[in-house]
């Protein structure tokens, strides 16, 4: 089966998880033997072959706002499918997230290919439909899920908030969680010194993820000092792109900013080390489609303290991979914190757990199996 | 018959670049060429394709619902109907050439012409130069029209200024631009066609 795939952000352009879930499951669907072709962003237009999978770079344009500049990188994007697609002959299109929405719609009307179309999280959960441009992505999200001919989407309860948000039809919209690379985290080839974070005396309690209020940073601020008076040995190590200096100095006003370290964005060679040196991991969201954190997490022998909001209801078994805390409750992050900082037997336990859980669950081979049988469906409603 | 394949932003009787399809739809026919236009529309009574011209050009319209924030934004999308329509046209029917109209169509024109191996030509009514390159798009619209120049075998300019802007904003070899004054001069038009005929 020939795949094109079209995202905006692929290796080593990275801002959210979407490069590499596209990069993940491209890898694994070569290895079942797909052709795979992928169309996103680049500085520069280039055709590169990275470990079989066939990158597309193409460049955009000066554009007032993300909306604008995804239109014009998409229409770039058919382009170049209908100058690919004479040699290549795809079978399916496979469209990311709201920014990929007219490429792949465009793709689909001009090269008559079935479109799939996955959603990695909504702009209503993200930052709420409050105005024109805000609406405009919630139509685009929209738009694909009616023009696609199946919807994947990577968690179950966001499945159901998809359902409630774009009413597709039943048959038509698919639960796909998203996988971990064992092999990151198994066959790690660089490691950190902990001495860059934290003394060798104390834990440290990890944070990763983008400074986004959805990622719920500042509820572990402000867990962080009734922790610290249980466990003095505590030592918040945050680590995700952009701007930490609202957290920074709320932790300061707490009087726990130098509990804190603010490592910015870890590159990902970099995060199974990174993982493994933590004593526990903690997800504060209170808006995540999946949360991939906690199944790295659990990959590298970590347990997760986490939200029991969407995904990470499911990619969090409590008291057995992890904890889980009510959303933006402050006293409930205290309690599953300072439960795993005590008993660091029960900790290693449960990151054990974690481990052979994700495992046996969240494999890239398994996904891409999934993944192959929604191919299989759009396909079928083509013949 | 030797069959064109154009695309419009839309069909309405006064419009100018309207007047421009009916008029060049009217001259092709005098020469034994049918024209096929494809613009966004239809419903509410207004009909999805429509013979004009004594057959000599048949409207398409192709509908879209969908509401955007920009202009720019809601012409992209749009396009993607353009495209639904004239991939079915030129599956039906063997064209000769396909004209765009601007870059409210060019996309779906451009990409039509690339997948089918249609010979393209753009018709520029202006350019966002010409328009005062003042809109919080206008540079992504700029590169829309550059890149439907360089697409395309051969453009027409409407006017002088459009040529200049042809010429001197968007880089677009003086050789390849066919002047077409006041609608009236189509010669340079018609030697095309009649060239890729």
């Amino acid at each position: 089966m020939k795949d094109l795939m079209a995202t905006w952000e692929f290796p080593p352009y990275k801002v959210g998880g979407i490069a590499s879930h596209v990069n993940d499951l491209s890898l694994a669907l070569t290895k079942m033997g797909h052709e795979v072709h992928v169309l996103t962003y680049g500085d520069q237009s280039s055709d590169v072959e990275q470990s079989k999978v066939f990158v597309h770079r193409l460049s955009s344009t000066y554009a007032p706002n993300t909306i604008s500049w995804s239109m014009f990188l998409c229409q770039k994007m058919e382009k170049a499918a209908i100058r690919l697609h004479k040699e290549h002959h795809f079978d399916v299109v496979h469209a990311h997230d709201w920014m990929m929405v007219p490429a792949g719609v465009g793709i689909k009307k001009v090269l008559r290919l079935p479109m799939v179309f996955t959603l990695h999280s909504t702009e209503a959960g993200r930052s709420g439909v409050h105005d024109a441009y805000t609406k405009m992505i919630n139509d685009l999200e929209w738009y694909g899920t009616y023009e696609s001919d199946q919807i994947i989407t990577v968690g179950c309860d966001f499945c159901d908030e998809v359902k409630g948000l774009f009413h597709p039809p039943e048959g038509k919209i698919h639960y796909i969680p998203n996988g971990v690379d064992m092999k990151r985290f198994e066959d790690v080839k660089f490691f950190l010194d902990k001495a860059t974070f934290a003394s060798d005396w104390e834990k440290v309690v990890l944070f990763v993820g983008r400074m986004s209020h959805q990622k719920g940073l500042e509820f572990l601020v402000w867990a962080a000092p009734k922790i610290l008076r249980t466990h003095p040995e505590a030592k918040f190590v945050v680590s995700g792109g952009g701007d930490h200096s609202q957290y920074r100095s709320l932790a300061n006003q707490l009087g726990v900013g130098s509990k804190f370290y603010f490592a910015g964005y870890t590159p990902e060679h970099l995060l199974p080390s990174l993982y493994s040196m933590a004593t526990a991991t903690v997800a504060p969201s209170i808006y995540e489609p999946f949360g991939i954190v906690a199944l790295e997490s659990s990959a590298a022998h970590t347990p997760v303290v986490g939200s029991y909001v969407g995904g990470l209801k499911d990619t969090i078994v409590h008291e057995y991979t992890g904890l889980h805390t009510y959303p933006a409750h402050v006293q409930s992050i205290i309690d599953q914190t300072d439960r795993v900082l005590s008993d660091t037997s029960w900790a290693k336990w449960m990151g054990e757990n974690g481990h052979s859980w994700v495992s046996h669950n969240f494999t890239w081979d398994k996904i891409s199996r999934w993944t192959t049988g929604i191919y299989g469906k759009a396909l079928k409603l083509w013949e | 018959m030797p069959r064109i394949l154009i695309f419009a932003k839309e069909f309405n009787l006064g419009e100018p670049i309207s007047s421009f399809c009916e008029f060049f739809a009217f001259r092709m026919a005098e020469h034994g060429i049918e024209c096929d236009l494809v613009v966004f529309g239809g419903g509410d009574g207004i009909p999805y394709a429509e013979k004009r011209l004594a057959g000599a050009l048949t409207v398409y319209r192709a509908p879209f619902q969908m509401h955007a924030n920009t202009y720019f934004n809601w012409i992209l999308l749009m396009n993607n109907e353009l495209k639904r329509v004239g991939r079915r046209l030129a599956e039906e029917n063997e064209y000769v050439l396909v004209l765009a109209n601007d870059w409210t169509s060019a996309p779906a024109a451009s990409s039509i012409a690339a997948y089918f191996n249609i010979p393209l030509v753009t018709a520029m009514h202006s350019t966002e130069q010409n328009r005062g390159f003042s809109y919080e798009n206008s540079q992504p619209i700029s590169d829309l029209e550059w890149e439907a120049c360089y697409l395309s075998k051969r453009v027409v300019a409407m006017n002088a200024d459009c040529r200049n802007s042809l010429a001197f904003d968007l880089k677009v070899p003086s050789d390849k631009i066919i002047t077409v004054e006041g609608l009236f001069d189509y010669t340079g038009l018609i030697k095309e066609v009649a060239r890729q005929t």
